[in-house]
């Protein structure tokens, strides 16, 4: 439907692949200055390419980026009663694959795990320029969850984040038992967490048969902060950052599988 | 360089143009949007069009040799995704839902008068022989133009014609069975 700003197409407007291409600096260069001209003119053409690449950013925002989903869920195996480890859940620390060394594998990755992802966010989390991701399989299948997302006993949850700036990363849980440091491994105080968008941690969550709401919290702290004092914030009511830290926070109720 | 080579039969073959096989990161951020957006526009269904689109991506991981050879991203995209949509179109199961789902509502091409007519288009697009189904998207489905069909199929425009004349003879074969 056109609007008042959109006067609709004529013959003279641009193809569905003429738009594609021009986004993508594809045009060929016989009509690149007959396109340009055109779009400057045309107010429908202009809001179909403003709508083509606002489509795109919000697909790719939903979407699994390459670098985060370099591999998939792995199966997980017991933690092996972790000192404080209140969670009946199972971790396994993934292998640390070397950075992505081939964009063919990030692609497999992608491909592996870019199952109908959703939106990340559902506005009760704690914002800021860094953020904790999650991604649950279930029976195969893999997609990203948003904060609110129902879980069940047996899904497994694979963990990412995404900052702007390097950071010291600890990702915690709490199963309304006490709380449960995921990341860094038992026996690392900090971890660093270089910039990047969905960057996948070495380590999987297969969740136990106890319901109720699991929380996750990512802290990110530009200077390094004691695991104590991390613990310490989050116990807190209501759990806060710490000093010169950034939380996000995802709670995942978890009900009976149907 | 004339991005309408033409084989001696009038079929569509593939360019001479080399280009190096793409970084597969940058190319999926480039254009799986757009392969999502087509799927979804032909499949009518953004669930369909996501597998799609991991279908899409995941053979061009198994053989990234696919890119070579193509002058223009975009339509090698376009190629590719409308080969699986109708792979997928031909699915039996697949089929019989979409037509039960009818058609998406979003519609952009000129030449499409009603949504009625791309319902129709869509159910005998499984019954099409390959070439002529690939043309009909294109052009019913899409609105495309000769010239850009041709620099998908990597053909003359000439022949995109003959193409869009036999598509539209077999639908009037068609419609006049009863």
């Amino acid at each position: 439907m056109s609007t008042s700003s959109d006067p609709g197409p004529t013959p003279a407007c641009l193809s569905a692949l003429a738009i594609d291409e021009w986004n993508a600096g594809e045009t060929p260069s016989a009509m690149r200055a007959a396109h340009a001209a055109h779009i400057e003119d045309c107010a429908h053409c202009a809001a179909r390419l403003a709508a083509a690449t606002a489509e795109a950013e919000a697909f790719l925002q939903d979407a699994p980026t390459l670098a985060a989903l370099r591999e998939g869920l792995a199966r997980p195996t017991p933690r092996g009663g972790a000192p404080g480890d209140h969670h009946a859940a199972t971790v396994r620390r993934l292998p640390r694959i070397a950075a992505v060394t081939t964009a063919g594998l990030a692609l497999a990755a992608a491909v592996m795990l870019m199952v109908r992802p959703r939106l990340p966010e559902d506005g009760t989390r704690t914002k800021g320029s860094a953020r904790l991701g999650v991604y649950v399989k279930r029976d195969g299948r893999v997609k990203r969850a948003a904060n609110g997302d129902v879980v069940h006993p047996g899904d497994t949850l694979r963990f990412t984040y995404t900052s702007q700036a390097p950071r010291h990363l600890s990702v915690w849980g709490d199963d309304g038992q006490g709380l449960t440091r995921y990341h860094p491994a038992p026996g690392a105080e900090v971890a660093q967490a270089e910039p990047g968008r969905d960057v996948p941690l070495d380590f999987g969550i297969e969740l136990d048969g106890a319901l109720g709401t699991e929380v996750f919290y990512g802290v990110f702290c530009q200077p390094r902060v004691t695991a104590d004092a991390i613990r310490a914030a989050l116990e807190r009511t209501p759990p806060s950052p710490p000093r010169d830290c950034l939380l996000d926070v995802i709670r995942l109720p978890k009900e009976p599988a149907p | 360089m004339s991005l309408h080579a033409e084989g001696p039969a009038g079929v569509c073959t593939p360019h001479t143009v080399n280009m190096a096989a793409p970084d597969l990161d940058d190319f999926y951020r480039r254009y799986a949007p757009v392969a999502y957006r087509r799927a979804r526009h032909l499949l009518g269904n953004e669930d369909d069009a996501r597998e799609l689109v991991h279908d899409v991506f995941a053979s061009l991981l198994d053989r990234p040799e696919q890119f070579r050879g193509k002058s223009s991203l975009t339509t090698f995209m376009y190629s590719a995704v409308t080969h699986a949509c109708l792979n997928r179109l031909r699915n039996q199961r697949n089929r019989a839902r979409l037509l039960q789902q009818g058609m998406p509502e979003e519609r952009e091409s000129p030449q499409v008068r009603s949504a009625e007519a791309l319902a129709s288009l869509r159910s005998l697009l499984a019954r099409m022989p390959e070439d002529l189904a690939t043309v009909a998207i294109y052009y019913h489905g899409e609105g495309l133009t000769h010239d850009d069909i041709a620099r998908i199929l990597e053909c003359s425009p000439r022949h995109v014609g003959n193409l869009v004349a036999r598509v539209r003879h077999f639908i009037e074969r068609q419609e006049a069975q009863p």
